[in-house]
């Protein structure tokens, strides 16, 4: 289990399932670790340590037919298509692609804005248009959600000018592709 | 900018997923008594335990009182127990940063070296004085030949990011390649927006 990455990959990326990779890491090494202190307790006394005995004899008391081991295999049937949908779903992006400037003096570009700057950069705009009160945005790399309050009645006018305003905004930045705008505005009561 | 294991993380989640949904599967059929049939129209040959049987019988209990299976069950638990600390020492978010750069590496006529970190400190200096940007942090990987540089720059919700693109890849990049004496072989940058809102060019009346 050893990483051989040492060199630049693109900055565009699916999640690494750092969570669930950890969990089941701990797991093993708790396994491996337990098992190993008993058996070399066994090793060192010629008798398994009176902890595990218990324990043990219960399980191998139980029947195949036993509700218990019926429990323990739908448990690993559910863990098992869990940690599979883990390695095999891709994911979504955390980033989305810019254009920018390509040759000289560079061979290779690559250039990505992360989905959190592109909420920033779209609620930063958002609050420059007249009469929003307040914004706070949302982006997964094809579609950025803006919740608006406002304290005017021209609802739709103000969602119209600032979806257009962001769009305008977003496209200039070069994003590739560039986001659908979406606006839900909430009118602050007077 | 810093690198996981990703590609690792999804392999071995994967191998093990399949293995416990095998095993609970299995155990399923076994517990529910649907092992038997299914076998048997296969024709394998292999007559599963009655699901009335224990789950360790004698032979189990008898093969445990053994040395040499003690001794392979505690091998078996330290390779289980080191590949689970490898792999938890490989979530470790890692730079994987140059080693010094040769810039000559002839000993007869001199060798010339420079730490990446010298350079990337440089590079970080040059584009925080960038307009908008208010962290910058870069990563030298490659060699000296064929230089990767990767930037992670935090500008504010008012900064021209094509412009700032622009300058990263005119000046920044091609100070880098005069200081090596070599083309970029690979410019990567990662935007990021403060949370900060910028007042700057801002007038309140």
């Amino acid at each position: 289990m050893s990483r051989t990455d040492a060199r630049s990959r693109r900055l565009r990326r699916r999640p690494s399932r750092t969570v669930p990779a950890t969990i089941v890491a701990v797991v093993l090494l708790a396994l491996g670790v337990l098992t190993a202190v008993v058996t070399i307790s066994r090793l060192a006394t010629g008798s398994w340590p009176t902890q595990v005995t218990g324990p043990a004899t219960t399980v191998g008391a139980l029947t195949w037919a036993s509700s218990a081991l019926l429990t323990a295999a739908v448990v690993a049937v559910v863990l098992g298509l869990v940690l599979l949908v883990a390695g095999l779903k891709p994911g979504g992006y955390r980033s989305t692609v810019l254009h920018g400037p390509v040759g000289d003096p560079v061979e290779q570009t690559d250039y990505v804005i992360s989905n959190a700057a592109v909420a920033r950069l779209a609620a930063g705009q958002a609050d420059l248009v007249d009469g929003v009160d307040k914004v706070s945005a949302s982006a997964d790399g094809r579609r950025v959600r803006l919740q608006l309050t406002t304290s005017s009645r021209q609802t739709a006018e103000i969602r119209d000018r600032v979806v257009r305003g962001v769009t305008e905004s977003l496209t200039a930045t070069g994003l590739d592709p560039a986001p659908r705008v979406s606006a839900t505005v909430r009118t602050k009561d007077l | 900018m810093r690198q996981t294991a990703s590609r690792l993380n999804r392999t071995w989640l994967t191998i093990i997923g399949a293995l416990l949904l095998l095993a609970g599967v299995a155990g399923l059929l076994l517990s529910t008594g649907q092992a038997a049939p299914l076998l048997g129209a296969t024709g394998l040959g292999w007559t599963p335990p009655a699901s009335d049987r224990r789950l360790f019988g004698g032979a189990t209990a008898s093969a445990l009182g053994l040395t040499w299976v003690v001794l392979l069950i505690t091998l078996v638990a330290v390779v289980v127990g080191l590949l689970g600390l490898l792999w938890l020492l490989a979530q470790i978010p890692r730079a994987n940063a140059a080693k010094p750069l040769r810039l000559h590496d002839d000993a007869r006529t001199g060798l010339t070296r420079v730490e990446a970190d010298v350079l990337t400190r440089a590079v970080e200096a040059q584009v925080e004085r960038l307009p908008g940007v208010s962290n910058a942090s870069a990563v030298l990987r490659g060699s000296a030949e064929h230089p990767d540089l990767t930037l992670r720059v935090t500008a504010d919700d008012r900064t021209d990011v094509p412009r700032l693109l622009e300058r990263l890849h005119h000046e920044v990049a091609a100070d880098v390649g005069d200081a090596l004496d070599t083309r970029l072989h690979r410019l990567g940058v990662q935007v990021e927006i403060s949370a900060d809102k910028s007042s700057a060019g801002q007038i309140t009346v």
